[in-house]
C-alpha cells in the first residue's frame, strides 16, 4: 500500500516539474523526489540500521533532498532568476507531453522481461522521472532549470537500478553519489561565471559557437 | 605498484593548490609527468599484468597500453604548460597558493589522476564513476581563459556529457539486470572479466539493451556523430595542451568501456549486433567529420572534427574486427599522439598570430619555421602518408574491410577519408606556405618549453613507422588479443 502512495507522488512531483514555471518550487519537488526515493528503497529493501547500505541511503538522501537543493536555491537568488519566461516548449504543451511519455513508460517497461517480484507501475514511475529530467534539460533554457532536470534523470535512473537490480556494491553507489554532488556543483560555479560574463543564464543564446 | 598511479598525480595536485611558489608548481607538473612515465615502464617491465577476476581495479595489458599511451602524452603536454603558464599572463596573481594558475595545474594533474583510474578499472561500475570523474575534472579546465566563448564551450561540455554519462549508468543498471538472470554469479562483484566468462548466460534482450546505451553514453565522451556536438567548441576553446589531453587521451578512455562491452557482447554471442552498431556510428562520424572539414576556417575546430575522423575510423575498425584488434590498437596509440602533437604546434602558431581563423595565418614555415615543420610534418602523418604509423594501421583496418567484405562501409570510409585530405590539405596549404602575414606579432618566448615537447611526439610518430620496438610490439598484440584477436 506504502509503495502505491509514494509511487503516486513520485507521478505528481513529475507533472508539477513538466507544469511549473517557477523555479524554486520546481527544486522543493527535485528533492521531495529524493525524500520519496530513499523510502522507497528502504521498504523495498529490507535492510538493517547497521548495514552499510543503510548510511548510504541516509547520506544520499541527505545530500540529494537538502544539500543540492539548497546550493541550487542559493544560486536562484545570486543569479537573481524566479522563473522560466520563455521556455523552448510551452506549459500547456509540456504537460501534454509529459502525458505522452508517462504512457511510453508504463507501455515500455511491459515489454522488458524482468525478473521475478518486480512491481511494475514504480518501476514505470522512475523511468518517467528519467523522462522527466530529459525533457526539462531540452525544453527550458535557463541553465539552472537545465541541472534540475539532470538531477532528476539521476533520480530516475537511481529508483530504477535500485528496483530492477537491486543496486549494486556500496562502493560503486558511493562513488556515483559522489560524483552527482561534484557535478552540481562544478555546474553551479559555471552558472555563475555565466551570469557574471553574459549577464543572464539563457542557455539558447549560448549559441556562438557554431559550424 | 598500480596505486602510485593514482596517487602520484592526485597528491602532485594538491601540493600544486596549496604552494604558494608559480616556479615549485610548475616543477612538480614536470616531475610528476616524468615520475608517471617511468612508473607506467617500471609496472609494465616487472609487475605481471594478469589481474585477478574479482578485482575491481587492475592492470591487464590493454590498460597498459593506453597507460602508456597517455604517460607519453602527459610528458610533452607538462611541459608545453609549464611554458605556457610562464608566458601566459591572463593566469591572474602570482606566486600565491589557490590562485588561478594553481587551480589550472592541480586539474591537470587530478585529470590524469581519473583518466588513469577509468583506464586500470575493471568494473563497469567503477569505470562509470572515473569517466564522470574525468568530464568534472576537465570541464573547469575548459573555461580557463572566462571568455565568453570558452564559457559557453564549458556549459556545452558539462551538460552533454553528464547527461549522455547518465545514460551510460542505464547501460550499466542493464547489465546489473541482465546479470541477474545468471544464478551462479551470485554475490561475486560483476567485473567485466567475471561477466564475460558467464557471457552466454547472460540476458541477450537486457545486454542489448545496456550496449545501446552504452555506445550512446559513452559515445557521447568519445565523440561519436551525433552525440560529438560539445566536441568541436570544447576542443576548439581548451587551451592547447588541454585540448590536446582531451584529444588523445581522453577520447581513448572512453572508448576502452564501449571496447570492453564490445567484448562482453562477443562472449554473449551478440557481436554482430554490437559490431553494426559501431561500424553504422563510425561511418556517420567519418561523413560528418569530412562535410565539416571540407568548410572549416578554424584550425583548432579542423583538428577537433579530424579527431571524430579518427574515433570513427577506430570505431569502424572494433566494428569489422571480430578477429583482428591490432589495426585498432595501433590506430589508438598513432592518432593520440600525432593530435597531440598537432595541437600543440596549434597552440604555438596561436602564440604568435593570435587568431584561430586559417585564412589570416600564413607562411607559418617562413615566420616560426619549427613549429611550420612540426604542423606540417603532423598533418602529413595524421592523413596517413607513409611511412607515418597511421599509414599503417589505416591501411590495415582497410585490408581487414576488404576481407570481412565490408564494401558499402570500405567504400565510404575512402571517399571521406579522401575528401578529409583535400580539406585538410587546403587549410594547411594555405597556412604552412602562403604569403607571411604582418610581421606585428611577437615572437614566440621559452623556446625549449615550445619546441622539446614537439619534437618528443614528433620523434616517436616518425620512428614508429618504420620500426616498432620489440616490447612495443608485443604489447601491442597483447593487447589486440584482450578485445579479441
Amino acid at each position: 500500500m506504502f509503495i502505491h502512495i509514494m509511487t503516486a507522488l513520485l507521478i505528481l512531483t513529475n507533472f508539477y516539474m513538466l507544469g511549473s514555471s517557477r523555479l524554486s518550487p520546481i527544486i522543493t519537488a527535485v528533492s521531495a523526489q529524493a525524500v520519496i526515493l530513499a523510502a522507497v528503497t528502504v521498504i523495498s529493501t529490507d535492510l538493517s540500521f547497521v548495514s552499510p547500505e543503510f548510511y548510504l541511503i541516509a547520506a544520499s538522501l541527505v545530500i540529494k533532498s537538502v544539500v543540492l537543493p539548497v546550493m541550487l536555491k542559493k544560486a536562484l537568488v545570486r543569479t537573481g532568476i524566479r522563473r522560466e519566461i520563455t521556455p523552448v516548449i510551452g506549459y500547456s504543451l509540456s504537460l501534454l507531453t509529459g502525458v505522452l511519455l508517462f504512457l511510453v513508460s508504463v507501455k515500455g517497461i511491459k515489454m522488458l522481461p524482468f525478473p521475478e517480484g518486480v512491481f511494475n507501475m514504480t518501476v514505470s514511475a522512475s523511468v518517467f522521472t528519467f523522462f522527466t529530467g530529459l525533457f526539462l534539460i531540452v525544453g527550458r533554457v535557463k541553465a539552472i532549470t537545465q541541472t534540475i532536470g539532470y538531477l532528476s534523470m539521476e533520480n530516475g535512473i537511481y529508483l530504477f537500478g535500485t528496483l530492477s537490480a537491486g543496486g549494486s556494491s556500496a562502493i560503486v553507489e558511493l562513488g556515483i553519489l559522489l560524483d552527482l554532488f561534484v557535478g552540481v556543483f562544478i555546474m553551479g560555479i559555471v552558472i555563475l561565471k555565466i551570469k557574471r560574463e553574459f549577464d543572464h543564464i539563457d542557455t539558447d543564446e549560448l549559441a556562438v559557437l557554431r559550424d | 605498484m598500480m596505486w602510485i598511479l593514482l596517487i602520484l598525480p592526485l597528491t602532485g595536485g594538491v601540493f600544486s593548490l596549496i604552494t604558494a611558489s608559480d616556479f615549485l608548481r610548475r616543477i612538480l607538473l614536470q616531475l610528476v609527468s616524468v615520475f608517471y612515465l617511468v612508473a607506467v615502464i617500471m609496472i609494465w617491465k616487472y609487475f605481471p599484468h594478469s589481474p585477478a577476476p574479482e578485482d575491481l581495479l587492475g592492470i591487464d595489458p590493454l590498460s597498459l597500453l593506453f597507460l602508456f599511451i597517455t604517460a607519453l602524452l602527459f610528458l610533452p603536454v607538462a611541459f608545453y604548460t609549464a611554458g605556457y603558464l610562464s608566458h601566459g599572463d591572463s593566469m591572474g596573481k602570482k606566486n600565491r597558493a589557490f590562485s588561478r594558475e594553481a587551480v589550472f595545474t592541480a586539474l591537470l594533474q587530478i585529470f590524469l589522476s581519473t583518466m588513469t583510474l577509468s583506464i586500470i578499472s575493471r568494473h563497469p561500475g567503477v569505470f562509470w564513476i572515473a569517466i564522470e570523474a574525468t568530464t568534472l575534472a576537465s570541464a573547469p579546465l575548459i573555461s580557463f581563459h572566462r571568455s565568453a566563448y570558452s564559457l559557453e564551450a564549458s556549459w556545452k561540455y558539462l551538460l552533454i556529457c553528464s547527461v549522455g554519462i547518465a545514460l551510460a549508468l542505464t547501460g550499466n543498471i542493464f547489465l546489473s539486470v541482465s546479470a541477474s538472470f545468471v544464478p551462479s554469479l551470485g554475490s561475486l562483484p560483476h567485473t567485466f572479466e567475471v561477466l564475460f566468462s558467464e557471457g552466454d548466460l547472460l540476458q541477450p534482450v537486457w545486454l542489448k539493451g545496456a550496449f545501446i546505451f552504452i555506445i550512446i553514453g559513452y559515445g557521447t565522451k568519445m565523440g561519436l556523430v551525433p552525440m560529438h556536438t560539445w566536441l568541436p567548441d570544447a576542443h576548439s576553446q581548451a587551451p592547447s595542451p588541454v585540448s590536446a589531453l582531451l584529444s588523445g587521451a581522453l577520447l581513448n578512455c572512453a572508448m576502452l568501456g564501449i571496447l570492453r562491452f564490445h567484448n562482453l557482447m562477443k562472449a554473449a554471442g551478440l557481436f554482430e549486433f554490437s559490431s553494426s552498431l559501431l561500424t553504422v556510428f563510425g561511418v556517420f562520424s567519418v561523413i560528418l567529420a569530412g562535410w565539416f572539414i571540407v568548410n572549416q576556417n578554424d584550425y583548432k575546430r579542423l583538428l577537433a572534427y579530424s579527431s571524430i575522423e579518427h574515433v570513427g575510423i577506430m570505431s569502424i575498425a572494433a566494428g569489422s574486427s571480430v578477429y583482428n584488434s591490432y589495426p585498432l590498437v595501433i590506430h589508438a596509440f598513432n592518432h593520440s599522439l600525432t593530435k597531440g602533437l598537432l595541437f600543440l604546434a596549434a597552440g604555438n602558431i596561436l602564440s604568435f598570430y593570435k587568431t584561430k581563423n586559417v585564412k589570416e595565418v600564413g607562411g607559418v614555415l617562413g615566420n616560426i619555421p619549427f613549429t611550420g615543420v612540426m604542423w606540417t610534418g603532423g598533418f602529413l602523418a595524421i592523413c596517413g602518408f607513409p611511412p607515418s604509423g597511421i599509414f599503417i594501421s589505416e591501411f590495415s583496418i582497410i585490408k581487414g574491410l576488404i576481407n570481412g567484405g565490408g564494401w558499402l562501409t570500405l567504400s565510404l570510409l575512402l571517399v571521406s577519408l579522401s575528401v578529409i585530405f583535400i580539406g585538410m590539405a587546403r587549410a594547411v596549404t594555405d597556412m604552412s606556405f602562403g604569403t607571411p602575414a604582418s610581421k606585428s606579432a611577437e615572437p614566440f618566448k621559452g623556446r625549449f618549453y615550445s619546441s622539446f615537447p614537439l619534437v618528443f611526439l614528433f620523434v616517436i610518430i616518425v620512428v614508429s613507422g618504420f620500426w616498432i620496438p620489440a616490447p612495443v610490439g608485443s604489447l601491442f598484440k597483447a593487447a589486440a588479443f584482450v578485445i579479441g584477436g
